[in-house]
């Protein structure tokens, strides 16, 4: 009755529709962790780790003993720097202890104390459309989901996945993170959310608020996610359109995604909240 | 035997594009080496060999991926099948024609890709990759594909040899 074309034909297409319907499915349920996943990650993980210690053993050579004309130049440099920030973190520690006793006189809470672990990034995400990480510390090392990842020049991301001794984090510039900030100069909030293109837009951003490019944009702790205070990235562009009670924001980071090497997990206390694993 | 080399060769795939390109700093520029073996597969290996490790491929790439669950998978599917349905009508080898089949086969995927990521991602913007960095893995791919294809070809033939040795010592 069918040829035998017209029934390849039809699978064909049948096949397409089930694939689509699976796709909208699983797309919904993005972050969704699975066993096998999970299985897949640590059968890959290790090899990634070998290679990336190879590789950073190779370029730490290559930088010791050939490159060591610039390091004397560099290291001239950096002593200036060194003094200066010396001078600097005088300063600080004095601001420090005015805030200390100043906090004590009004008698505020201490900030939450910060419990940090430090990890090597051993793979990145072979995708284009997905920005995330893979670093070499686990549910073995105390990582769970939800905890966040940081780095001295501010926020990495935060921990979507954990395998026995590796992880997976989802970085801030990715279209899927969101981090509740604020300006550090007026308080203005905002979500700070991933761009196509490697910034961060500050979205919900009130007209109202007189936002100034260079303007310094932090966490503001309230998602329960990222501590207070961490630097996210700087305002590059703003536009206020004629309607709407919101600006757009784009907000480029301080961290240079492309070439993290090692990053911080904070390890949160456990009223901190972080979601268990399924 | 042939399934064991495929799987290793997945593996040393997912590794060198997760792990060495982003250190080189050509993720964005070099096309991704799986589809590269995707193509081979396609091309020069039969169905039955073939299918489970495009589907094993594209499930440790989305397993390493942070996006949705599937989205190698499906791209994977469909430019093996689509490779296949061409060289119904296409002949081709290891000849002057492969690399413009290769260059194609990019181009071919990258368009797969968009159109799962439009299924996946509708709000996403358009388009996925730039058209710039298309051509430009085109470009890669048509210099150096060919050769990666000898590794390959290289690989297999060698196991196919040890295995049909390994069949004459049994049979006596």
């Amino acid at each position: 009755m069918f040829s035998k074309k017209m029934i390849l034909v039809v699978g064909v297409i049948l096949l397409f529709v089930v694939n689509i319907v699976i796709l909208s499915v699983v797309g919904r349920s993005r972050l969704t962790v699975s066993g096998p996943d999970r299985f897949a990650v640590s059968m890959v993980a290790p090899f990634q780790e070998v290679l990336t210690h190879s590789l950073r053993f190779v370029r730490d050579i290559w930088r010791s003993y050939f490159a060591l004309v610039s390091a004397a130049k560099e290291n001239t440099t950096l002593h200036l720097k060194l003094r200066e920030a010396e001078a600097w973190n005088h300063k600080c520690l004095e601001v420090e202890k005015s805030n200390a006793r100043l906090r004590h006189l009004l008698n505020f809470k201490p900030s939450r104390p910060q419990q940090v672990l430090p990890a090597e990034v051993i793979g990145i995400d072979p995708s284009a459309w997905s920005k995330t990480i893979i670093i070499d510390k686990g549910s073995a090392d105390g990582v769970k989901k939800g905890f966040s990842v940081v780095v001295p020049e501010g926020i990495v991301g935060q921990i979507i996945s954990v395998a026995h001794h590796y992880s997976k984090v989802l970085m801030i510039i990715d279209p899927n993170s969101a981090v509740d900030a604020m300006l550090q100069r007026n308080r203005a909030r905002g979500i700070v959310k991933g761009a196509d293109d490697g910034t961060c837009l500050f979205d919900y951003a009130l007209r109202k608020h007189e936002i100034l490019e260079g303007d310094t944009v932090i966490s503001s702790g309230l998602d329960g996610v990222f501590p207070k205070g961490l630097q996210l990235g700087r305002v590059t562009r703003i536009v206020k359109n004629d309607a709407g009670i919101f600006q757009t924001v784009t907000v480029t980071p301080f961290v240079d995604f492309e070439k993290i090497e090692e990053v911080l997990v904070v390890i949160a206390p456990p009223e901190f909240g972080a979601d268990e694993e399924p | 035997m042939i399934f064991g080399v495929n799987i290793g060769l997945c593996f040393v795939l997912a590794i060198v594009q997760t792990t060495l390109f982003p250190y080189l700093g050509i993720t964005e520029t070099f096309y991704d080496l799986p589809t590269l073996f995707v193509l081979y597969l396609g091309l020069f290996r039969p169905d039955r060999e073939s299918l489970p490790v495009v589907v094993f491929l594209g499930f440790i790439l989305d397993s390493l991926s942070g996006g949705p669950f599937g989205v190698y998978l499906s791209i994977y599917f469909w430019l093996f099948l689509s490779v296949r349905g061409s060289i119904r009508f296409l002949h081709i080898g290891f000849n002057s024609l492969l690399p413009v089949i290769l260059a194609v086969g990019v181009l071919l995927q990258n368009a797969i890709e968009l159109l799962v990521l439009a299924v996946v991602e509708p709000g996403m913007g358009f388009p996925a990759t730039p058209p710039r960095l298309i051509l430009l893995r085109m470009a890669w791919v048509f210099v150096t594909g060919p050769f990666v294809l000898l590794v390959f070809r290289y690989t297999h033939r060698k196991c196919d040899h040890w295995r049909f040795q390994l069949f004459s010592e049994k049979s006596g």
